[in-house]
């Protein structure tokens, strides 16, 4: 009796657990999952929506590789370039901000909401406010710029000023980057600190011997965030460029959108999908294994 | 910890295909108020009628078995049209006791919204569709109808409103829809600037618009920088420019008047190849581009990107001319301003202009014959859409409502005095081309590829020639020739 009872209470713990994350469960299979599989399959179909999708094998997969759907490279080398300037840029700057409000100082509170207020503000609304700030002709930063007579620049309307402009707006937008690098330098304990200053060390052995490792982690996680939301860029081109001009914006993600939505090719769309994610998976996978050399876990193996 | 890694990689992977959902959506979610900032007219209508449309799916399903056929017609306009739309339905519905007719609003992403309901075997009975992307491939289907067929078989049918330029032809007898809200490019002008600078006003009519190099030459008296010079004075100062001349509009129906004054067309008369990369499009292109880079008479696109709209423009004299589609008209006229319209110049022989309208189709559905009833309606009915005549923002597509006493019913005092002979005349004589959306196959991918290449133009880095000889293989590799026109 007393043993059958036992067994009983595992099983209802069991059915109690899984109860629990079934919704979690479900909502992947459901939402991710099976979307996936299924576009997995519609990348190797000609798949319009419309029609019911017919196989064609690699043939949307081989239009992109070779070129013969033009703007497949042309969107890739853009994302990369995107990528190449934005991960850095965000990193620095989101972990700078972090620092300085990690310091002791007045109204430390109200800094830190300060700069997490842009993530709350809608893509659109903010957009158009760095449309205005960044207008050629009577946007502040050209007043600036001409004020220090410096060069002006045509911002979102530059070929070559383009990329750099979404860089920076989005920089402005690391909110929640901030948030995880001041969590991760709240978790240091002070006693390193207090040791570092007992054998003498400056403000810059601090950081370099105490903070920079003991935050490695959060910067990892950061790390490979910030290159799958930057491969993944897409409001910008969306809301202010429209993939301009000549194409110098024309992001990966954005691409992808106006293939299925503009061109209603899903077929095409679900290959593009599937070649980023690879893409993404390779990289991160990448990036994790190197993080032995150089990411620090307290309590860890190493 | 290996085991851990492995889990960590594939839920980063697993993170990036949601996220890619999340990104998808988040991006339709801000598309939503981009576009219905872009027509601050709409919003107001906009709540009352999403909550319309759902009840009208509720009802739809629920009482197909009873008596009142359900016919849901989607569109995507708010403000002003769908309140009329709404109208008509409600005229509609109090006249045919059986059918009952809901309009369906659908604000923002409307071909994906379309396409998934046909996807879901939910298809809207009336559809207003857009004829760069749907309306042909959805026709090739056969999910839209053929107009032509229920038309021929309804002896009750009043042939003479029927015009042959607003039909969407798919091939010589399958009508994929018909025009819905007629419009066309025109030119607005400043009538003060014009006596202020003692500029002759240019002409109503197309029969006697100006040629390019008047227009030109006209266009650079208007122009003044800052110490008062126009564009034709030596000393002229083009960094500082206080009254354009001219603005033009840079889409397909921006450019078209001119290619087709030239006598061109969008694609060459076989179908093989893109119009612009004749010898007469380059020239367009150039002629357009010179207007900025050479006689100074029209904003660059970032100075447009700044300039205001049209009846800001006009009303503070900051353009004098400026090209634009004829349903500016309604904010103009709501607005107030002082000013005219007039007809395009002429790069070519005749001046021309282009149509652009919507076009209304009847879906495949097993309710096709009431729903018939419903777009019957809306193509014969005199005045059905009346309000939007008055307001300046559409012309008619039913020919019986170009009939003389019935236009000039519409036309009221506060429509610029050149309105029948600017406006409304080049409807009925031919001189408003059909769109090219609805004859050019692929439209869409091959507007895709010159839009591009011309932002190059636009900028003055590239002259037209290089600009399309750039693209030119191509544009002309998306090329696939026309539908029956």
């Amino acid at each position: 009796m007393k043993k059958k009872k036992t067994i009983k209470m595992s099983t209802w713990n069991n059915i109690v657990g899984w109860g629990f994350a079934l919704p979690a469960v479900l909502g992947f299979l459901i939402f991710n999952l099976v979307p996936m599989v299924l576009s997995g399959y519609y990348s190797l179909c000609d798949y319009n929506i419309i029609k019911t999708p017919e196989f064609v094998g690699f043939k949307n997969f081989i239009a992109l590789f070779t070129g013969q759907e033009k703007t497949f490279w042309l969107s890739a080398k853009a994302t990369v370039l995107y990528a190449i300037m934005a991960v850095p840029a965000n990193l620095i700057f989101a972990f700078m901000i972090a620092l300085l409000l990690n310091c002791d100082m007045k109204m430390r509170a109200f800094f830190r909401s300060l700069f997490y207020l842009p993530c709350i503000l809608p893509a659109v609304a903010s957009s158009f406010v760095w449309i205005l700030l960044m207008n050629p002709d009577f946007g502040l930063f050209n007043t600036i710029l001409e004020w220090l007579h410096l060069p002006k620049s045509q911002f979102f309307w530059g070929k070559d000023s383009v990329l750099p402009s979404i860089v920076f707006m989005g920089i402005w937008g690391t909110g929640s980057t901030q948030v995880i690098f001041l969590a991760g330098l709240q978790d240091i304990p002070s006693v390193y600190y207090e040791a570092l200053e007992i054998d003498g060390g400056n403000a810059w052995h601090k950081f370099w011997n105490v903070t920079l490792p003991m935050i490695s982690s959060t910067l990892f996680f950061n790390l490979v965030m910030g290159i799958i939301n930057a491969l993944q860029v897409f409001g910008q081109a969306y809301i202010i460029t429209e993939g301009g001009p000549n194409n110098a914006s024309l992001f990966y993600v954005y691409n992808l959108w106006r293939q299925a939505f503009k061109y209603m090719d899903m077929g095409m769309a679900s290959a593009m999908a599937w070649v980023l994610f690879l893409v993404v998976l390779v990289l991160t996978a990448f990036v994790f294994k190197t993080s032995n050399k150089w990411v620090y876990y307290e309590g860890g193996e190493e | 910890m290996k085991m851990k890694k492995l889990l960590a990689v594939l839920l980063a992977g697993a993170m990036v295909m949601s996220m890619a959902g999340c990104g998808g959506s988040g991006g339709s979610g801000s598309a939503d108020s981009g576009s219905t900032g872009s027509d601050a007219a709409a919003d107001a209508g906009d709540t009352g009628s999403s909550a319309d449309t759902g009840s009208a799916a509720d009802t739809g399903s629920a009482s197909e078995s009873g008596d009142v056929v359900e016919i849901r017609f989607t569109e995507w306009d708010g403000g002003d049209t769908l309140a009329v739309y709404e109208e008509v339905a409600e005229k509609f519905n109090s006249t045919h006791p059986g059918i009952h007719v809901t309009v369906m609003n659908i604000p923002d992403e409307y071909d994906t919204k379309i396409t998934t309901m046909i996807a879901g075997n939910d298809v809207p009975e009336v559809c207003c569709m857009n004829s760069d992307t749907l309306l042909f491939p959805l026709a090739e289907e056969g999910i839209i109808a053929n107009l032509q067929e229920y038309i021929d078989n309804d002896p009750d049918f009043d042939t003479e409103c029927v015009g042959d330029q607003f039909k969407y032809m798919l091939n010589a007898d399958y009508m994929a829809g018909y025009g819905v809200g007629s419009e066309n490019i025109t030119m607005f002008y400043n009538p003060a600037l014009f006596a202020q600078y003692g500029v002759e006003e240019p002409p109503a009519s197309y029969a006697d618009a100006w040629d390019w190099d008047t227009f030109v030459e006209n266009a650079q008296k208007l122009t003044i920088d800052k110490n008062g010079k126009n564009a034709l004075d030596p000393d002229f100062d083009p960094e500082n420019i206080d009254v354009y001349g001219v603005t033009i509009s840079k889409w397909w129906a921006g450019y078209m008047p001119f290619l087709f004054s030239q006598g061109g067309d969008y694609l060459t008369a076989d179908g093989s190849a893109i119009g612009y990369a004749t010898p007469e499009g380059k020239d367009v292109l150039q002629k357009l581009a010179d207007l900025t880079y050479v006689y100074h008479v029209a904003p660059t696109p970032t100075t447009s990107q700044t300039m205001p709209g049209l009846s800001e423009a006009l009303a503070t004299n900051k353009v004098a001319m400026s090209f634009d589609g004829q349903w500016s008209n309604a904010t103009l006229m709501n607005d107030g301003v002082e000013y005219n319209v007039a007809a395009l110049p002429k790069m070519g022989d005749k001046a021309q202009t282009v149509a652009t309208f919507g076009a209304i189709a009847l879906m495949n559905t097993e309710k096709a014959d009431a729903a018939f009833e419903f777009v019957k309606f809306m193509m014969t009915e005199v005045g059905a859409c009346e309000p939007l005549f008055l307001s300046g923002l559409w012309l008619p597509t039913n020919m019986k409502e170009y009939n003389d006493d019935y236009i000039q019913s519409v036309i009221t005092d506060k429509h610029p005095s050149n309105y029948y002979e600017t406006i409304v005349k080049p409807m009925m004589d031919g001189t408003a081309n059909t769109p090219i959306t609805a004859y050019v196959k692929n439209f869409n991918k091959i507007n895709d590829v010159i839009s591009p290449a011309l932002d190059d133009l636009w900028s003055g880095e590239k002259t037209a020639d290089e600009a399309i000889s750039s693209i030119e293989a191509d544009a002309n590799a998306e090329v696939a020739g026309f539908y029956g026109k």
